[in-house]
């Protein structure tokens, strides 16, 4: 292969090119990868993420290659590297040029000719090793082998030879793990290092001697606090975080049992101090930086909404479904019927032909729609439209827009006969998120929901996910139909009482998700685009989102959309579930 | 390895034992049920071998809306009488031929209810709106289905009692070699431009969760050594007959296009 730029794209901008290397390294290693690129002299891979010299990007086709192939036949499985990590510097590099003839030997109906001639200049008349053992023999041996060339990249044994490289991808140095608990700590030679490499390593190996689980000294308490590796002080409303969940040097330690740092006020003060509200759903709220649930986090209560202070006419009730929008509708998710009277089908329709005869035999011409027949005609969709009325979405137009929306929406599903319930969502914290109720599933669309919904007024911040949560209950416990459908109106960010940033964004996309899995399929539609793509991709991802310029837009793009969700949801959310998996570093 | 079949007929390499299989089973009277995914040559070994027997085929594209009088037959209105007229499946019967029903599972299990009693000992189908009349299947008549188990929902599979009646032929796509020559023949290109189009094939058959919803079958690498041997470039055949019918997403797109980067330069 050319030392140049490697034709067609190789000189995109580096993240680009980094995602387009992607695919590559995930087909040569059968498994996913990730790329990256960093400040590395050569390249080298922990498992799951291969890492390039920025420098080297764009010749860096053969090098991913290579990596990826030493991942499929198995070289940097943990046994070789541990092994590796006891002998003599220079060692890796022995075994890589072995292993990468092993791997061109292995793959050689897999991998690009390119490459396969660029790894046999290199190895020359070498002969093949038969295994990874056999390779590392060979290189402890004193046999004579070629150099490494500059494009093979590294071995970094060290960090490849925990088992579990399940935070490689994101530290990619050297953590602590089970195993290294286990005893097998002593394995791990300082010989041959880099310098970051024995910088972590020293910080690793201290802190694992005065890491035992579940012990407490002074001395472990002070050392860990001057590494800064103690329990963080707690930015939680509940104070008794910082013990259910104490992080000890890379470790965590959970909580022992259910209640514990849960109480803050004796429960007789609680009740006399707290407002009577009416009783709620709790739901569980995702934890990204535990990575687990927090159950029973939030509170969600509906409501109707409150009373309109004027009139019915205070704002003018939201205008008729157009025809076009209707049509779109008209379509979504139809189910199979038996229609009688076609002219055409599997079976004759007997009073049809009776009659048909009859005509014929009194002269007349007589209707030739004679067959019965099964038509996809049936409804059989339950829509619940969730409408952001909270802050967020700013006063004025851009809310009277997207109450537009909701109530277009609701109205047209209803006049196509498909199932619909239209609620309006803000919180003010977690224990007061509110659902206001302007139509149920069985409600009808009329003068009484449209005053509701006319009476909807921003006010709160936005805890998306327990919205999403709610809709989806309310879906699947009222919704009734197979096919069922979540529709949030709204900017589609999350905003609450510590509920912001990565966190928020996380839980509601984890909401989603958890929707799709359940049947659900999800739609978001904001009017006026937010100025925030990357928070808009984080919570939706492969769910269906759009922001619409203004209001005709959406019917270009609702059946669509609305068509994509459902076969997600038909396929048990998938592709959602699988893009998130894939959401690395 | 049984050798490809030769003369005028469609071309089907055997890779493993599927022929004998299949012949065994059609001078048995078993039906067959062929797995594999889209694209791997399930419709061509069908082809194949009602050619090599002799026997007529009918293949029934199964889809949703698909009925029970698709395959069996029904009344039509002719002047002001009705005639009874032969779905596939009935004239495969009385004729003794091959009926195929190809992505059976897209079709809906009442529809598929009526081969049940063809697919067992008995070989007979009765055609209910004929007045309950019975028909016994003529000699050479057999029933094969096919189905791609990775494509369709979950929520569709086969019926167990309809899968237990059928002898189970499981394909794949053919290893390198064999793929090769394939390619080769079928698309008349030289050797090295099947070899890196297969190389590159496999490539993308290994890229798990890469969101492409089919991979690259041998059907798209011999519509892409037709293309090359139409004299476009390797770069320029596989995006149009691989990369572009298998995705749409963007991002998905341009790793492919690095994928046929990687393989394009030697070939």
């Amino acid at each position: 292969m050319a030392e140049g730029p490697e034709g067609p794209g190789a000189n995109d901008r580096p993240d680009l090119r980094l995602r387009r290397l992607t695919l590559l390294a995930g087909a040569i290693a059968g498994r996913r990868m990730h790329v990256r690129a960093d400040d590395v002299a050569r390249a080298w891979n922990d498992r799951e993420t291969v890492v390039l010299p920025t420098a080297q990007l764009p010749t860096a086709r053969r090098t991913v290659v290579l990596q990826a192939a030493l991942v499929a036949v198995g070289s940097l499985d943990s046994r070789p590297m541990r092994a590796l990590t006891r002998c003599r510097p220079g060692m890796s590099d022995r075994f890589l040029v072995l292993e990468a003839a092993r791997a061109a030997s292995v793959l050689a109906d897999l991998l690009p000719r390119s490459v396969l001639s660029d790894l046999a200049a290199t190895v020359g008349d070498l002969s093949v090793p038969v295994s990874v053992s056999d390779s590392l023999e060979r290189a402890r041996s004193d046999e004579a082998l070629p150099g490494v060339p500059e494009w093979y990249g590294r071995i970094r044994a060290r960090a490849l030879a925990r088992s579990d490289a399940e935070d490689a991808g994101e530290t990619g140095g050297v953590a602590p793990s089970d195993r290294d608990h286990g005893g097998t700590a002593g394995e791990q030679a300082v010989d041959e290092l880099d310098d970051e490499e024995a910088e972590d390593a020293e910080t690793g190996a201290i802190m694992q001697k005065l890491q035992v689980r579940g012990m407490k000294n002074p001395f472990t308490a002070a050392l860990q606090k001057l590494l800064g590796m103690g329990a963080a002080p707690s930015s939680d409303e509940n104070p008794g975080a910082a013990v259910e969940d104490l992080p000890v040097g890379n470790r965590r330690q959970r909580r022992i049992g259910h209640a514990a740092g849960r109480l803050r006020t004796p429960p007789a003060l609680a009740s006399l101090l707290a407002p009577r509200r009416p009783t709620g759903t709790v739901y569980p709220e995702w934890d990204r930086a535990r990575g687990r649930y927090r159950p029973d986090w939030c509170t969600v209560t509906e409501f109707d909404p409150p009373s309109p202070s004027g009139g019915p006419e205070d704002r003018p009730p939201a205008s008729e479904p157009d025809p076009a929008l209707r049509r779109e509708l008209a379509r979504l998710s139809l189910h199979h019927e038996r229609r009688r009277r076609c002219a055409d089908g599997d079976s004759l329709d007997l009073t049809a032909l009776v009659d048909h005869r009859i005509a014929v035999a009194a002269g007349d011409a007589g209707d030739p729609d004679v067959c019965s027949g099964v038509r996809r005609t049936g409804r059989d969709l339950a829509v619940l439209v969730l409408l952001d009325a909270t802050g967020s979405v700013g006063e004025g137009d851009v809310f009277a827009e997207q109450v537009e929306v909701a109530a277009r929406l609701s109205a047209g599903l209803e006049q196509v006969g498909d199932r619909v319930a239209t609620y309006g969502f803000s919180s003010r914290g977690r224990r007061q998120v509110r659902m206001l109720r302007v139509k149920a599933f069985d409600d009808r669309w009329d003068a009484a929901a449209r005053r509701r919904m006319s009476a909807l007024s921003p006010s709160g911040h936005t805890r998306l996910g327990a919205a999403v949560r709610h809709g989806t209950h309310v879906l699947a416990t009222r919704g009734g139909t197979s096919n069922l459908l979540l529709v949030v109106v709204g900017d589609g960010l999350p905003h609450d009482d510590e509920y912001t940033g990565v966190h928020a964004q996380e839980d509601s996309r984890m909401a989603l998700d958890e929707a799709a899995l359940g049947g659900i399929g999800c739609v978001g539609i904001s009017v006026r685009g937010s100025g925030e793509p990357e928070a808009l991709a984080r919570v939706w991802g492969e769910h269906q989102h759009r922001p619409l310029g203004r209001y005709p837009e959406l019917v270009a793009h609702l059946r669509p959309m609305v068509t994509a969700a459902l076969r997600n949801a038909a396929a048990g959310g998938r592709r959602s579930v699988r893009a998130r998996a894939g959401a690395g570093p | 390895m049984s050798t490809g079949t030769t003369g005028s007929g469609p071309y089907y390499l055997g890779i493993s034992t599927e022929v004998e299989v299949f012949e065994a089973a059609w001078r048995r009277g078993l039906p067959v049920m062929l797995k594999g995914p889209t694209g791997c040559g399930k419709t061509r070994l069908v082809e194949s071998m009602a050619h090599r027997f002799g026997v007529p085929l009918y293949t029934v594209s199964c889809h949703e809306d698909m009925t029970a009088a698709d395959l069996v037959g029904r009344f039509v209105l002719t002047g002001g009488d009705t005639e009874w007229v032969d779905g596939p499946l009935t004239r495969g019967v009385r004729e003794g031929g091959i009926c195929y029903l190809d992505e059976v599972v897209e079709a809906r299990q009442d529809a598929i209810v009526v081969v049940h009693s063809l697919a067992d000992h008995r070989r007979e189908l009765t055609l209910e709106r004929l007045g309950g009349q019975t028909l016994t299947a003529a000699d050479g008549f057999q029933l094969v289905v096919s189905y791609n188990p990775g494509y369709q929902s979950v929520l569709k599979d086969l019926k167990t009692s309809t899968r237990q009646r059928m002898v189970g032929i499981e394909l794949g796509f053919p290893p390198l070699d064999a793929e090769r020559t394939i390619v080769a023949r079928e698309a008349r290109v030289g050797d090295p431009a099947a070899d890196e189009l297969v190389r590159f094939g496999t490539a993308v058959r290994r890229a798990r969760d890469a969101g492409l919803r089919e991979v690259a079958s041998t059907r798209t690498l011999i519509a892409a050594a037709a293309l090359m041997g139409e004299g476009l470039a390797f770069r320029d055949a596989v995006i149009a007959a691989v990369a572009t019918p298998l995705t749409d997403d963007p991002e998905v797109r341009e790793g492919l296009l690095e994928l046929i980067d990687t393989y394009g330069v030697g070939g």
